[in-house]
């Protein structure tokens, strides 16, 4: 069942790992140790060490960015092994871990990304002010890294039982209904729409409230809309065929143009809670608006293109 | 306007160059760091710059403890506040007399007139005028060493540190490296580190001595 991307993966999340046990240890000393205000050694070693922390956690970020696209990468690869899959959608729905997994990775990416973030504004400071919410974060974040590796060892242990699983078309196609979590699509559709035009809005709160209702209704919407007018297909509905070499690897620039959007809105929306106004904090909303409108035109691109040539929607 | 407590420096290979050093300094002048060599001058002289970091201690510069500040903190206050002479001039040697002054400018960004300005200012005043396009490693060693201080000088800096400055000079460039800083002790800090005597028969110059890495 292994080949050669399973092994790559195992051995790359593994040596993540170790050195993320690295960086929880030196934020153990921080969290019990460090007093700005202290001369000793012992506090000169600890702001030293801040910045080997902090190298290990910019090399845990870009790793973890490569692992969830690679992820997919090694699924899809499965894909050939396994019977009834056809991407990697029937492997990551095999069982309840797949999912789990996904998720797990997309929140550590997130704390990661919400931690280099706060330590860019504590760059503009002398002494270190956000060195509890860096420790904190760190913490919340190695919980997510433990399960994310507890969710992806499970996953493979029961997808080695598995000798069939189902294709996307079965698992996104075959509901038979308009709805998703009891919603209908229609007001997916206008979640998505409002929720995009208030991006602009600067209330803390309110951008996260949008923000969490834009990332799902995309989401929704990438799997059941947008998808079958990248396939040209309606009855082919999935979030992980885009992500292969006959649709250009498109998903790719569709999932990184979204979650970029996101996870700057939301860390714009965090720090503004903890009431931190900086320049700065304008400039990530920008970089997220910014990247929210090269999503939306790259997925409304597939659905009026298809319009424009076929003169009918599907 | 510096105040030194309780520094302490050992090496990762276990050498102690400072203990529990203790210094202050409150008004302009020039200040002399005397001791043999391996005696601390250089260890203290590369953390007053914030060029190193103590191994426990308070190191104050204008209002700053620069032994806490990050690093691209410590070299934004570097560029505005401390001008370094090292002993071999440490110059670029491939470049002119002008572009080395015009090295430090680069961070704050000045436009090209005030620039020039600030530079040919300094260069006249150093008597350097006609050599200012002259690569420097053609340069006799008091020539380097004048612009190795006017280096030191050109961002106004409020302090002037010098490792060993007059070691690769001969008596008369000794002189004129003494006049020079003469000129401008009233409105800055010098503080040299050396194991020169020339520095004995200076009027107005505080010396501190230091031995194995304790000042006494």
């Amino acid at each position: 069942m292994l080949n050669f991307y399973i092994e790559l993966l195992f051995f790359i999340e593994i040596l993540t790992f170790i050195i993320s046990i690295w960086a929880l240890f030196i934020n153990f000393k921080l969290y019990f140790n460090f007093n700005f205000n202290s001369f000793s050694e012992t506090q000169f070693k600890l702001e030293q060490q801040s910045y080997l922390q902090k190298t290990i956690i910019y090399l845990t970020l870009l790793s973890s960015l490569a692992l969830i696209i690679f992820f997919i990468f090694a699924l899809d690869s499965l894909s050939f092994k396994i019977k009834g899959a056809m991407c990697a959608s029937g492997i990551i729905n095999s069982n309840d871990f797949g999912n789990l997994t996904l998720i797990a990775k997309l929140i550590s990416f997130f704390l990661l990304s919400f931690w280099i973030s706060i330590d860019y504004f504590e760059k503009e400071h002398k002494y270190y002010p956000y060195i509890k919410i860096k420790i904190y974060t760190f913490f919340l974040l190695f919980i997510f890294l433990i399960l994310e590796k507890f969710f992806l060892i499970n996953f493979f242990l029961e997808l080695f039982d598995t000798s069939i699983v189902k294709c996307c078309s079965v698992i996104y196609s075959n509901s038979g209904t308009n709805l998703f979590l009891g919603v209908d699509f229609k007001i997916w559709f206008i979640i998505f729409i409002i929720s995009f035009l208030s991006s602009c809005l600067k209330n803390s709160y309110i951008t996260l409230v949008f923000e969490t209702l834009f990332l799902i209704s995309s989401l929704i919407l990438i799997t059941n809309f947008f998808s079958s007018y990248i396939y040209e297909l309606p009855t082919h509905k999935c979030p992980y065929c885009m992500l292969k070499h006959e649709y250009s690897y498109i998903g790719y620039f569709i999932f990184l143009t979204l979650f970029t959007s996101s996870i700057f809105n939301f860390i714009y929306a965090i720090l503004g809670m903890f009431a931190l106004k900086d320049e700065k904090l304008s400039k990530i909303k920008r970089v997220s608006i910014f990247f929210k409108i090269l999503f939306v035109l790259l997925v409304i691109y597939f659905p009026i293109s298809y319009y424009i040539k076929n003169g009918v929607w599907l | 306007m510096i105040n030194i407590e309780n520094v302490t420096k050992v090496y990762q290979n276990g050498f102690e160059a400072l203990k529990n050093v203790n210094l202050k300094i409150e008004k302009n002048g020039i200040y002399i760091l005397k001791g043999v060599s391996g005696s601390g001058k250089s260890t203290l002289l590369n953390l007053l710059a914030g060029f190193d970091k103590p191994t426990t201690g308070k190191i104050e510069l204008l209002g700053e403890f620069i032994s806490k500040l990050p690093e691209h903190h410590m070299s934004k206050f570097r560029l505005q506040n401390i001008g370094f002479i090292f002993q071999s001039f440490n110059l670029f040697s491939e470049l002119s007399i002008y572009e080395n002054l015009q090295i430090p400018l680069i961070p704050l960004n000045l436009n090209t007139k005030l620039e020039k300005e600030l530079i040919e200012t300094l260069i006249h005043k150093y008597n350097l005028s006609d050599k200012q396009h002259q690569i420097t490693k053609k340069l006799s060693g008091g020539e380097q060493q004048r612009v190795a201080i006017m280096r030191a000088l050109i961002n106004n800096p409020k302090i002037i540190l010098a490792d060993e400055p007059t070691a690769n000079l001969d008596f008369n460039n000794k002189m004129i490296f003494l006049e020079m800083i003469d000129s401008f002790k009233k409105d800055k800090i010098i503080f040299i580190s050396t194991h020169d005597d020339i520095f004995n028969d200076i009027v107005d110059v505080k010396i501190f001595n230091i031995n194995g890495g304790i000042i006494c």
